[in-house]
C-alpha cells in the first residue's frame, strides 16, 4: 500500500505525513508540481492525495497526465476551492474523491480506506476489528462466529464504522458530529445527540459481547480500542 | 410631475397671461385708433358742413331734420365764447326698436351768418365696435392658434430633445450592480453627451469596485481554507497525544470549537459569494418531496428529545427547476431553524403544495422582524454560536432561483413559505 502526498503547504504536508505514518501507510511526498511529475513517472501508487493549487503548476494538469496513462484510480483531490465545477472536472478526469479544505483526517482516512478496500479486498470486503466483523456493503456488524448481526440504527452503524476505520486516532466529537449530521443540525445540539448515540452503541456492543471499548477522551473526542 | 409636462405647463400659463394682457392692450389701442378716426370723420363733416352753409346761405339748417345727422342750437355770445369742441360717446333713443344706441357726438360752438350756434353732429358707434370686435377676434384667434401650434410643436421637439435623457434615466433605473453595465445611446447635445460619459464612467467604476469586492471575499475565504486545515489537523494531532491531560483537553476543546465556528463562517461566506457570483447551474429538476423526506432523518433525535410532532401535508408532488445543492441548503436551513427554535412538545408542520412549500413551527418568540429577518448577520436570539446567516442564505438562494420566500406568524406558528416561480 503506497501513497503519494502532493501538497505545497509545509504545515499541512507535515500533518499529512504524520497521519500517513500513524496509519502505517508507505508514502512519498512532493511539494511541487515538477517533483510530483517525476514521482508518478517513476513509481506506481495505490493512492495519490493531490492538492490542486501548486506553486509551479495545477493539480488538474497532473491529473490529466495520470488520466492519459490510466493511473487515476485512487486519486483523492484536496482543494481549497469548494466549487462544483472543480469537483466535476476532477471526477471527470478520473479522480476518486474530492475533499474540500479544511477536512478532517478521520474523513480523509475513511476515504483512503474505502479505496484500499476496493483495490485490495476485492474478494473479501469485510472489515475485521477485534471480534467485530463489519460488512460495509450491507451496513451490518456482527460478532465472530455469531450468525445474527447486532441490531444497530443507521447512525449507530455509521459512528461505529467511522470509529473503526480510524481506530488509530482520536476523532474529535466535532468531526464525528459533522460526519453524522452535517450542517443539518445545530452543533451544540448535535453533541448531545452524539453523546446519547454513543451511549446506546456502547450498551449494544457490550451486550453482544464485543471486545472493544469506545473511549471518551476528556469529552473532546472518541477512540475505539480493543480490550 | 414630469419635466416636460412641467415646462409646457409653465409655458402655457405664461402664454395665456401674456395673451390676455396683450389682447386687452390690443383692444384698447385698436379702439382708440378707431375712435380717432371717427372723431376725424366728425371734424371733417363739421368743416364740410360749415363750408357748404357759408356758400349757400339760404339752405335751411336750423330745423331738426331727421334726414341729416346734425342739429344747430341757437346760443348767446357768452355761451359761444365759453364753448369748446367736445367729442363724446352718447346714447340716442331709437324709437324703431325702442332702445338706446351708442353714438359718437361732436359738440362744437359755431358762428354762422352772424348768429351763434351749438352744433352737434352724431355718428353711430356700432360700426366701430363691430370692426374692433371683428379685428380683435380674428387676430386673437390667430394669435391663440399660433400659441397652440407653438406649444404643441415645442412639446414634440422637447420630447425629441430630451429623449436620450429619458432613455438614460430608464436604463439607470433598471441598473443593478450585479448585472452588466448598460450601453447608453449617443446624443448630439453636448450636455447629454457629458452626462452620458459621466454616468457610464461612474457605473463602470462601481461595477469594478463591486466585482473586485466580491472576488476579494471569495479569494480571502479560499485563502483561509488552507491555514484552517493546518490548525484543524494540528488540533487533531494534539488530542491523539498519549500524555494529554484534562486541563489541556479542555483548552483544546475550546480552540476546536472556535476553529469550527471560523470554518463554518468561512464556508458560509464562500457560499454566499459564490451564489452572488452565479457559479451554480439553475436548470436541474428537483423533487422537493424527496429532499424533505430524507432531510427529516437528520432530525430524528430532536424529535425524540423534545417530543416534537412532525406533520407532513403532501397535497402534490412538487418538482421545481433550480440547483439541487442550493435547494438542499435552503431546505436544510429552514428545517434547522424550525427544529432549533422550537419548544418542548412543539410542532413542525411541513406543507407541500403545487407550487409552494411552507414550514411552520411553534416557538417561544413573538413575530420576527420581517424587515430585517433576511439580512446578513441579523439575529433575534442571543445565541452567540449563530451568526444570523442562515436566512440570508435562504433569501439569496431564492433570489437567484427566482423564487419568493416570505415569513408570517399565525396561531402561534412561525411560518416560512417558499413560492416557486
Amino acid at each position: 500500500m503506497k501513497l503519494l502526498i502532493v501538497e505545497d503547504e509545509p504545515q499541512l504536508l507535515r500533518s499529512l505525513e504524520e497521519f500517513a505514518s500513524k496509519e502505517d501507510f508507505m508514502y512519498d511526498t512532493a511539494a511541487e508540481f515538477q517533483s510530483a511529475l517525476e514521482r508518478i513517472a517513476l513509481y506506481d501508487y495505490d493512492c495519490i492525495i493531490l492538492d490542486i493549487n501548486l506553486p509551479d503548476g495545477n493539480g488538474f494538469d497532473l491529473l490529466k497526465i495520470l488520466h492519459k496513462e490510466d493511473k487515476t484510480d485512487g486519486v483523492i483531490i484536496l482543494s481549497a476551492r469548494n466549487s462544483l465545477d472543480d469537483k466535476l472536472k476532477g471526477l471527470e478526469l478520473g479522480a476518486d474523491d474530492y475533499l474540500t479544505k479544511p477536512f478532517y483526517f478521520s474523513e480523509l482516512n475513511a476515504r483512503i480506506k474505502a479505496i484500499i478496500r476496493r483495490k485490495q479486498f476485492k474478494t473479501n470486503k469485510l472489515v475485521r476489528f477485534a471480534n467485530l466483523i463489519i460488512d460495509p456493503d450491507q451496513y451490518l456488524v456482527s460478532i465472530n462466529n455469531d450468525k445474527s448481526p447486532i441490531s444497530l440504527t443507521k447512525k449507530e452503524y455509521a459512528i461505529l464504522a467511522h470509529l473503526v476505520s480510524n481506530y488509530k486516532r482520536v476523532i474529535t466529537k466535532v468531526a464525528l458530529a459533522e460526519y453524522i449530521w452535517g450542517d443539518y443540525v445545530d452543533e451544540a445540539q448535535s453533541f448531545d445527540f452524539l453523546f446519547s448515540q454513543i451511549r446506546n452503541l456502547k450498551q449494544k456492543l457490550k451486550k453482544a459481547g464485543a471486545q472493544v471499548v469506545i473511549h471518551n477522551i476528556y469529552g473532546v473526542g472518541y477512540q475505539i480500542k480493543v480490550i | 410631475m414630469k419635466l416636460l409636462t412641467y415646462t409646457s405647463r409653465i409655458q402655457l400659463f405664461f402664454f395665456l397671461v401674456l395673451f390676455g394682457g396683450f389682447s386687452i392692450l390690443f383692444y384698447l389701442v385698436l379702439s382708440w385708433n378707431v375712435l380717432q378716426n371717427v372723431d376725424e370723420v366728425l371734424y371733417n363733416r363739421k368743416m364740410n358742413l360749415l363750408a357748404y352753409l357759408k356758400e349757400n346761405p339760404r339752405a335751411p339748417f336750423t330745423e331738426d331734420n331727421p334726414l341729416d345727422d346734425f342739429t344747430f342750437y341757437l346760443i348767446d355770445e357768452e355761451a359761444f365764447q365759453k364753448g369748446r369742441e367736445i367729442y363724446a360717446d352718447t346714447l340716442v333713443y331709437e324709437p324703431v326698436d325702442d332702445e338706446l344706441d351708442e353714438y359718437r357726438k361732436l359738440t362744437t360752438p359755431v358762428e354762422l351768418h352772424g348768429n351763434y350756434y351749438r352744433l352737434e353732429i352724431v355718428k353711430p358707434h356700432l360700426e366701430v365696435t363691430e370692426i374692433v370686435g371683428a379685428i380683435a377676434i380674428a387676430l386673437g384667434g390667430l394669435f391663440l392658434g399660433m400659441t397652440l401650434c407653438y406649444y404643441l410643436s415645442q412639446r414634440v421637439i422637447s420630447r425629441k430633445i430630451w429623449n436620450p435623457f429619458y432613455e438614460m434615466l430608464e436604463k439607470l433605473r433598471h441598473y443593478r450592480l450585479d448585472k452588466q453595465v448598460p450601453v447608453l445611446s449617443h446624443s448630439r447635445i453636448d450636455e447629454f453627451r457629458t452626462l452620458r460619459d459621466a454616468i457610464t464612467e461612474l457605473m463602470q467604476k462601481n461595477k469594478e469596485v463591486f466585482d473586485s469586492q466580491k472576488q476579494f471575499i471569495e479569494n480571502a475565504s479560499h485563502e483561509m481554507q488552507t491555514p484552517l486545515s493546518v490548525i484543524q489537523s494540528r488540533l487533531e494531532a494534539l488530542i491523539s497525544q498519549e500524555e494529554l491531560t484534562l486541563g489541556q483537553a479542555s483548552i483544546i476543546e475550546s480552540i476546536i470549537g472556535s476553529t469550527q465556528r471560523l470554518k463554518k463562517l468561512n464556508k458560509t461566506l464562500l457560499l454566499l459569494s459564490r451564489i452572488e457570483n452565479r457559479q451554480f447551474l439553475l436548470t436541474e429538476e428537483i423533487h422537493i418531496n424527496k429532499i424533505v423526506n430524507w432531510s427529516l432523518a437528520y432530525y430524528e433525535e430532536q424529535k425524540v428529545a423534545q417530543h416534537i410532532e412532525i406533520v407532513i401535508k403532501k397535497e402534490d408532488e412538487l418538482i421545481v427547476q433550480g440547483n439541487t445543492m442550493l435547494t438542499e441548503i435552503l431546505l436544510q436551513n429552514l428545517l434547522k431553524n424550525a427544529f432549533l427554535h422550537n419548544i418542548k412538545e412543539g410542532k413542525v408542520i411541513i406543507s407541500i403544495m403545487k407550487n409552494r412549500l411552507s414550514i411552520a413551527n411553534t416557538g417561544y418568540q413573538k413575530a420576527l422582524d420581517k424587515e430585517k429577518l433576511f439580512h446578513r448577520f441579523y439575529k433575534q436570539s442571543g445565541n452567540p454560536d449563530t451568526w444570523g446567516l442562515g436566512l440570508a442564505i435562504v433569501h439569496k438562494i431564492a433570489e437567484v432561483s427566482s423564487w419568493d420566500v416570505n415569513y408570517h406568524q399565525g396561531e402561534g406558528f412561525h411560518i416560512f413559505t417558499v413560492l416557486f416561480e
